[in-house]
């Protein structure tokens, strides 16, 4: 029984065989839970996982991701079962409608195992802001598995799942998915409905798919995106197949590497892996050329900023009123929301609330929140002038690979630097991967593949390209 | 530095207590990012234009017909304080 | 000591669903069942942008005279308040649907600031603890703010009913301040000097009068404090309707320090010319348009302001006008047929007054087929059956004799039986014609038409 390592084209020919039933990939999960101790998911979603698996038995294997377990971020909406964005504050909220992605994957007939743990409310890079205790890294459980999609790339990454759903605001599919050696994908914004993803910063939020390999990533793509009416920031662009690239010749890509990219703040091994691939793609064929784009730069600022603001909004409504944490000790409305709050959110989450209050109070809106925006509208302008001349930019996802847990808790800057080389991708609203493309300390190393709006399947077409040239063993168990 | 003061009047607008034990912590905190936020200010541009999202999107419109919603007691199964059809709260003093 | 005055005005639009929403717009159903997880605020959710408001609000923005925000987006106002589910209103800061309108009264224009969309609170019943309905969350509001601009409360008054009558003859609210489908707050300040004085704040008002009221008490206590050398201090106030006076509120502890942002769940809208076009195509005749035409028709003042205060009257008056003497459409409708209405509480789509029979009984007063006096019993009668005009009219033997060979007939015959009073007219005695048509009258049992009857009498006499 270890149907899960096997790749997904060949699960779905057992299932249409016959060979295997959805049910023993389900057993395959939990027993996987249990014996890795990852601390990967908050809910379990066993009874009702176990029932659709047995239903599924008398259903004809309609597609390729009928019956496969997935993995859903804990600030994605699903109705009937618990959703607390790994926060106090709404640690017994069970929601009454599912997220549009939900419904999607629900269509396929996917199965839910689990709600994956996550930083509290999508705030941190290491999963220790969690109020389920932190998640561990499968490759080393002394070093933090990334965050804040921590949950979904450490159970990809230790192959309890093959898929799983995480949301990226400045990073938290990719950074995890750097730490953990999985491929993560933060589509281009507006690809995947909001509707249903608990906000953080709705102008940067973005649900994306968490995977083994790039082509199970690309298809999960093809599941979750699409227009929404119930999200008027989602766009009616085409839905593509988004594999339909993978495995084609790459020789004639043109790629861009901004020397943002390649600082002296980025860690040497790591510079390394990213300038081997670039030779690697070089030989094929590509033209790679380093390249400057200002402002990016003012990225941390910039997400301060712009996320906190919007943040401080988006968690106003967890007030006690209508859901979420009940507390008895008050004497009148103030009390009860102030003390509802202080008890139900962790210390990151009240900090970066304060923050983005104090930005958006009285003058500092003017001096600090309509610059951003138009220091916005300049980075991002200064991407789409580089996609007038090259189809894709490369880089590391990260400055480092997995770093111990501890170092950076209760940290108010340092959680943000994690993010330096991924928020600019969600400033602009491109679509931008993770990689595995090596390891460091026997921990995996990112390559981050941004791409033009709309454009995945031209991230997945290098990324598969690259995959498969590496061909790394990136399972962490059998790895060790 | 950030002063006591203003650090009250950010938590009483963001409904947070700030105990006196946290306060010289989230000053310190508080200060540090407001440092990192100033070099924004810094940055000469000549842009007018405000980018509020990266959505090209104009006129996402539904038409004025009402749609079904869930039930009532779906609604409210949530809420913590209830009185008959109603949710509670604290009276509120006009 | 002058004041200066400004209004803002919060108006509920009475759209099919909400604006943000497609819940139902219905607060008075029953409590919290017009609500969804959008309107409580639920995690994960995201608004919608409802149509038929952004039209309700261009319609407002032509009939205020606005300048249109072509390209407008939406911004969130941040506070905590029971009443708010968000934690934030949508509302319109940056880029109101309108600014820089106006609204002309007797003689004045009113300048208006702008005009913006945004959407009300839950409604909040204060009992032991306050109780939250959540069918109000959500309902389209139009806020109207104007220019500090106005100088008295008999100015407010006329400006909040030229508003209220402007808004309800384009169909999109039902105004009424009693409900709460119309709120008004006023600024007032009073100053020595040619700055502007302290602003005060005045809310709660329950009535279009008590607003005058209000702003009157309210400039006479600020010219008292100004008198004996007091500081005025930048405060808000309610109406007390008891006293007919002003009182403090109790402050909220934060202020108003609301954290605008622009909303980055709704995109941006732009009204291009075919939209507004389309708008401008379907907008109703409003009532300054009413008033000029009623004047030409020749109706009289206190008509045309009766029928324009009556919505329902007007509508149907429009409805047959084309068809009617309007003069004596305007006298049913505003006299006997309002006095019904008024009497038995009804509405007049509510009663058994139909067009058709509308028409039939002005062509009968207008041929004076009929006395006038006639025409009210015929109004009573259809008030309360219905029956066709023309029926009640025959039935009740209410035909007048208005042929004149018929009506010579009666009077020959009258003239012949008294040959007295031929001699009596001849030395000039008045009361032979009375009396001669007394005798006409009593021989037709009242059904020849008088005038032409006294025509033809004194004609023949003359013969004689």
């Amino acid at each position: 029984m270890k149907y899960l390592d096997l790749d997904i084209k060949t699960i779905n020919q057992k299932l249409k065989n016959k060979e295997i039933k959805p049910i023993d990939l389900v057993n395959e999960a939990f027993a996987k839970i249990e014996v890795n101790n990852l601390n990967c998911f908050i809910t379990l979603n066993k009874e009702e996982a176990i029932k659709q698996a047995l239903k599924l038995e008398n259903q004809e294997v309609d597609n390729i991701l009928f019956g496969l377990p997935i993995a859903i971020k804990d600030n994605i909406i699903t109705k009937d079962l618990r959703t607390t964005a790994a926060s106090h504050i709404l640690d017994d909220f069970i929601p009454v409608y599912d997220a549009t992605v939900i419904s999607k994957i629900k269509e396929k007939n996917m199965i839910i195992i689990g709600k994956t743990n996550m930083d509290e409310f999508a705030m941190g890079s290491t999963g220790e802001t969690s109020y389920f205790g932190n998640t561990l890294n499968p490759w080393d459980k002394t070093s933090v598995p990334g965050g804040s999609s921590s949950g979904s790339a450490s159970c990809v990454a230790a192959r309890i799942t093959p898929f799983a759903l995480g949301t990226d605001t400045g990073g938290s599919i990719r950074q995890p998915s750097s730490f953990c050696g999985v491929v993560g994908l933060k589509p281009t914004y507006g690809r995947v409905s909001r509707y249903g993803i608990i906000a953080f910063a709705s102008s940067l939020d973005q649900a994306g798919p968490i995977t083994r390999n790039v082509y199970e990533n690309a298809l999960l793509l093809n599941v979750i995106s699409g227009h929404d009416n119930h999200d008027l920031t989602s766009s009616y662009e085409e839905v593509k197949d988004y594999t339909s690239l993978i495995g084609k010749d790459v020789s004639s890509l043109k790629i861009a590497v901004p020397n943002y990219y390649m600082s002296e703040v980025i860690d040497k091994k790591v510079k390394q892996a990213v300038l081997e691939v670039i030779e690697i793609l070089k030989k094929e064929g590509c033209q790679v050329d380093f390249v400057d784009i200002d402002y990016l730069q003012y990225a941390i600022p910039l997400y301060q900023i712009i996320a906190l603001s919007e943040a401080s909004s988006n968690l106003a409504r967890y007030d006690g009123v209508r859901y979420g944490l009940k507390i008895d000790n008050f004497n009148n409305i103030d009390e009860l929301y102030k003390n509802t709050r202080s008890i139900g959110f962790g210390n990151e989450v009240k900090r970066r609330i304060m923050i983005g209050s104090y930005i958006l109070s009285g003058e500092n809106a003017n001096v600090y929140y309509y610059k951003a925006l138009k220091l916005r509208k300049i980075m991002t302008d200064n991407l789409k002038k580089c996609f007038n001349q090259y189809d894709l930019i490369i880089g590391p996802t990260n400055t480092d690979v997995a770093y111990k847990l501890g170092v950076k808790q209760d940290d108010a800057l340092k959680s943000f630097y994690d993010d330096l080389l991924t928020i600019p991708v969600n400033m602009a609203g491109l679509p931008a991967l993770s990689l595995p493309i090596g390891f460091k300390n026997n921990l995996p190393i990112g390559m981050h593949i941004i791409g033009n709006y709309f454009q995945e399947e031209i991230i997945y077409q290098l990324a598969s390209f690259i995959e498969k040239t590496l061909n790394l063993n990136l399972n962490a168990k059998e790895v060790k | 530095m950030i002063s006591k003061d203003k650090v009250l009047h950010i938590a009483d607008l963001a409904k947070l207590n700030i105990e006196e034990k946290e306060m010289a912590k989230y000053q310190i905190q508080l200060t540090d990012i407001l440092t990192e936020i100033d070099k924004i200010l810094k940055v000469d541009i000549n842009e007018e234009e405000i980018m509020i999202s990266p959505t090209n999107n104009k006129n996402c419109l539904s038409e004025d017909i009402p749609e079904m919603h869930l039930s009532k007691d779906n609604m409210l199964k949530n809420a913590k304080r209830v009185k008959g059809d109603y949710i509670i709260v604290p009276k509120v003093i006009e | 000591m002058k004041p200066t005055i400004g209004i803002e005005v919060h108006v509920e639009l009475k759209s099919n669903a909400k604006v943000f929403s497609l819940s139902k717009n219905n607060f008075n159903d029953a409590v919290n069942s017009n609500i969804n997880v959008i309107d409580l605020g639920y995690p994960g959710v995201l608004p919608i942008l409802n149509k038929g408001v952004i039209d309700d609000a261009l319609k407002a923005c032509l009939a205020l005279n606005f300048k249109i925000n072509r390209l407008m987006h939406f911004d969130r106002k941040n506070y905590f308040y029971p009443d708010l589910p968000k934690g934030y209103q949508i509302t319109q800061q940056d880029t109101p649907i309108g600014y820089d309108g106006y609204v002309e009264i007797s003689n004045k224009k009113i300048y208006l600031e702008r005009m913006h969309i945004e959407e009300d609170t839950c409604k909040s019943l204060h009992t032991t603890d306050t109780l939250l309905n959540f069918n109000r969350a959500g309902v389209p509001l139009l806020e109207i703010v104007t220019k500090p601009c106005i100088s008295s409360g008999k100015e407010a008054i006329e400006y909040l009913e030229k508003l209220r009558e402007t808004l309800l003859y384009l169909g999109i609210s039902d105004v009424k301040i009693e409900e709460g489908s119309m709120r008004c707050d006023v600024n007032v300040s009073v100053s020595n000097t040619d700055a502007l004085g302290t602003k005060v704040e005045v809310k709660n008002i329950g009535s279009i009068s008590n607003v005058g009221v209000a702003i009157d008490y309210e400039i006479q206590r600020q010219q008292q404090l100004l008198a004996n050398d007091e500081v005025i201090v930048e405060q808000t106030r309610r109406f007390d309707d008891k006293t007919k006076t002003t009182v403090l509120m109790r402050y909220k502890e934060t202020g108003n320090d609301y954290r605008y942002f622009p909303e980055p769940d709704i995109p941006y809208v732009y009204i291009d010319d075919q939209w507004l076009n389309e708008i401008k195509n379907s907008m109703p005749i409003l009532t300054d348009e009413l008033k000029s035409k009623y004047t030409n028709l020749g109706l009289n003042t206190n008509n045309i302001k009766t029928i324009i205060s009556n919505k329902d009257v007007c509508n149907f008056l429009e409805s047959v006008i084309e068809k009617v003497n309007p003069n004596i459409a305007a006298n049913l409708l505003t006299g006997d047929i309002l006095s019904y209405l008024n009497k038995n509480y009804i509405k007049l789509e509510e009663s058994k007054l139909t067009k058709n029979n509308f028409i039939k009984l002005v062509e009968l007063l207008d041929k004076k087929t009929i006395s006038s006096k006639q025409g009210k019993e015929v109004i009573n009668i259809l008030m309360e059956t219905g029956k066709d005009v023309l029926d009640i009219v025959k039935e009740n033997n209410m035909e007048q004799i208005s042929d004149d060979n018929l009506v010579l007939d009666i009077v020959t015959k009258v003239i012949n039986n008294n040959p007295d009073s031929i001699k009596d007219f001849k030395e000039g005695k008045d009361r032979a014609v009375k009396y001669l048509m007394g005798q006409i009258m009593k021989d037709s049992k009242g059904q020849v038409n008088p005038a032409l009857a006294n025509q033809l009498l004194i004609s023949e006499l003359n013969k004689r």
